[in-house]
């Protein structure tokens, strides 16, 4: 990346003064959201890297046990980590949409595993590209259907095996369209590779990469150096759970079909290998004087159960499958950079905050929230209440449902015959005493259920 | 009572086929119950041993009843038709259980697809191979008795080697993966 990339910092001609003038002019006109956000620092460039069921709380600065992730205690030391960020479907391809498109799978079509992503969805990459980023898609796809020649994406290296879902080991990928086979045999280090190679490229724009990792999903294989980085540690599973969870009430499909601990340990050794890669952006970030110009984001495509609730996978409303790890790097102008923010945010907000961060327009179609007003200012108010969505994603034991979750409480309504479920997870953080028919529960329900429905029609609390 | 050949006494159908598919049922059942249960008792030392007791007994009983069911309907004179439907049963009500569990979620078109995952494709072949080898094993009891008896004979063979033959296909073939995927590609075709 050249020095001074950024949108004041680089020479720019006339024409493109005035094209992008007259695109801002012609966006208001159509009715787009402005942002207030002032841009005197330039066009930063922007890193996003997304890993796959990293559950929030597995990072030693979450205070983890076990795991040992320094590069994410960096990048949250340095940057605002959201203690309560949150996956509108707790799914990876639905959640992986919602990030690209800033909006709910009910809006943009990726409801499950199987419903095919639609090629008139509009990404942020391709917003950004059309005001003179570079732009890299490089990782896990993962959508159901063909692999689309995503609009205003530079470079675009995916992998199709085992339904877009890679293998940890020689996967092969596809290039440009084209198929090559891996250069380095693990999977997170390959793409890694893929990304550092895309930011060396001289260039005269500022640049804006997407790198979605396969780790950590299942099947949990750590490089062959960590296989046994955990084997001693002492795991704190949960009470509820024990080493046949995965075989019982149709959790076989989650494919987690040995011991539960051995399984955890292999997804932690998992999770260090990819911060070890994690590091070696952040290396070349700061090694390079690029921090002051980077956005760094970080962020999981959703939770996942580890036996509590006697569930494996994710799916479910409940705290351990919607929470995911968020942390945003950018010092040039993060408040009081290290600090928590404990504001409600979701998968839904990146692309605004990215598009507010560039300097463009949030699109009204967009259905999140950008999140520069509390990296500005840690006392900014977040949202009330935001709605959780699930559809059915056959084979998987999991009922369509729905959620209102507030600050406090969580409510929850099932399709077909299962009961509701409310929350007070002040009182209960594990979820675990159902408030319906109690007489707090009678008390709550009316309020929680006519929240959800108003976020249902689509109002913002 | 009547003698079913090779000196084994024929009993009553309770006694040779209903009593052991009761016997594995019950067991099935009982084990269920606790395996789903025990750990609202909130004694999680105790938990560790009990999800791992109970979860064996469900895992075996479901997988590998046949093997006692046959044994049992063998000796007790019961013909092979008989002996295959009691090794069934258990099987069989557990995914019918499971297909009626899932109705909470899926219409009855999918829930009886489910019916036919690889999940309970295994069971049902983990039982053939289980009939297979029980059979085999019932024939060296007789003939360590003395009865005239070959051991190895080619219709037990190959339910063995079909249960091999389906678990390579469903459960190593790409760990799982591959085949789920076709199971997979059958859902879309009857269902998107």
């Amino acid at each position: 990346m050249a020095e001074g990339n950024g949108l004041f910092a680089e020479k720019m001609n006339r024409r493109r003064a005035l094209g992008l003038i007259g695109g801002s002019m012609a966006a208001c006109a159509a009715g787009l959201r402005f942002p207030r956000f002032s841009h005197a620092s330039g066009r930063p460039n922007i890193i996003f890297i997304l890993s796959d069921d990293h559950r929030w709380d597995a990072m030693s600065n979450m205070g983890h046990p076990v795991v040992q992730t320094p590069s994410l205690d960096r990048l949250a030391s340095q940057g605002v980590r959201f203690n309560n960020a949150f996956v509108t479907t707790s799914l990876c391809s639905p959640s992986r949409a919602s990030f690209l498109t800033g909006q709910y799978a009910r809006t943009h079509g990726v409801q499950n595993n199987l419903t095919p992503w639609r090629n008139d969805n509009v990404t942020f990459l391709e917003l950004l590209k059309k005001t003179g980023y570079d732009t890299a898609f490089i990782g896990k796809w993962h959508m159901p259907g063909r692999l689309p020649a995503l609009r205003g994406v530079d470079r675009f290296i995916t992998f199709t095996v085992q339904e877009g879902q890679g293998r940890y080991f020689d996967c092969p990928l596809i290039v440009d369209g084209r198929e090559e086979p891996s250069r380095k045999p693990y999977i997170t280090e390959e793409l890694t590779d893929r990304a550092l190679e895309f930011m060396n490229r001289k260039r005269a724009n500022p640049f804006c990469l997407y790198l979605s990792h396969k780790a950590v999903h299942h099947r949990f294989l750590p490089p062959p150096e960590l296989q046994n980085l955990y084997n001693q540690a002492d795991l704190h599973l949960p009470p509820e759970a024990d080493s046949w969870i995965s075989w019982a009430k149709g959790q076989v499909w989650t494919g987690v079909l040995g011991p539960l601990e051995r399984e955890y340990r292999n997804y932690l050794a998992t999770l260090t290998a990819l911060d070890r890669q994690i590091g070696r952006v952040i290396d070349w970030v700061d090694n390079g004087g690029q921090a002051q110009n980077t956005v760094i984001v970080y962020a999981g495509d959703n939770g996942y159960f580890w036996g509590e609730h006697r569930f494996m996978d994710k799916r479910w409303a409940y705290e351990e499958a919607i929470r995911v790890p968020f942390i945003v790097r950018y010092p040039a102008f993060i408040n009081r950079p290290g600090r928590p923010a404990d504001q409600m945010i979701l998968n839904v907000d990146l692309a605004p905050t990215l598009l507010e961060m560039a300097g463009l327009p949030v699109p009204s179609a967009m259905e999140g929230t950008s999140l520069v007003p509390l990296l500005r200012d840690r006392g900014a108010a977040g949202r009330r209440a935001w709605m959780y969505e699930y559809f059915k994603d056959f084979p998987y034991n999991t009922p369509e449902h729905q959620a209102v979750r507030t600050r406090r409480h969580k409510f929850i309504q099932f399709q077909g015959g299962r009961p509701e479920e409310l929350y007070d997870l002040a009182q209960d953080p594990r979820e675990m005493k159902n408030l319906i028919g109690t007489a707090e529960g009678v008390q709550l329900r009316p309020e929680l259920a006519a929240m959800l429905e108003e976020l249902r029609r689509g109002v913002r609390l | 009572m009547t003698t079913a050949g090779r000196g084994i006494i024929r009993r009553s159908l309770w006694e040779r086929a209903i009593k052991p598919t009761l016997t594995l049922l019950s067991l099935v059942v009982i084990a269920i119950a606790l395996y789903n249960h025990f750990w609202r008792l909130g004694l999680p030392t105790l938990q560790k041993i009990a999800g791992h007791l109970f979860g064996l007994t469900v895992f075996f009983s479901v997988g590998c009843g046949a093997l006692y069911v046959y044994w049992r309907s063998y000796f007790r004179g019961a013909t092979l038709v008989e002996r295959i439907c009691a090794c069934l049963v258990t099987p069989v009500l557990y995914a019918a259980s499971e297909v009626l569990r899932v109705r909470e979620f899926f219409s009855w078109g999918e829930s009886l697809y489910y019916g036919l995952s690889p999940g309970f494709q295994l069971i049902l072949l983990t039982n053939l191979g289980c009939m297979g080898l029980a059979d085999m094993l019932c024939r060296r009891r007789l003939r360590r008795n003395g009865v005239a008896i070959k051991v190895v004979t080619p219709l037990p063979l190959a339910a063995v080697f079909l249960f091999l033959a389906g678990l390579y296909v469903i459960l190593i073939w790409g760990f799982g993966v591959h085949w789920f995927y076709v199971y997979q590609q059958g859902y879309k075709a009857l269902f998107h």
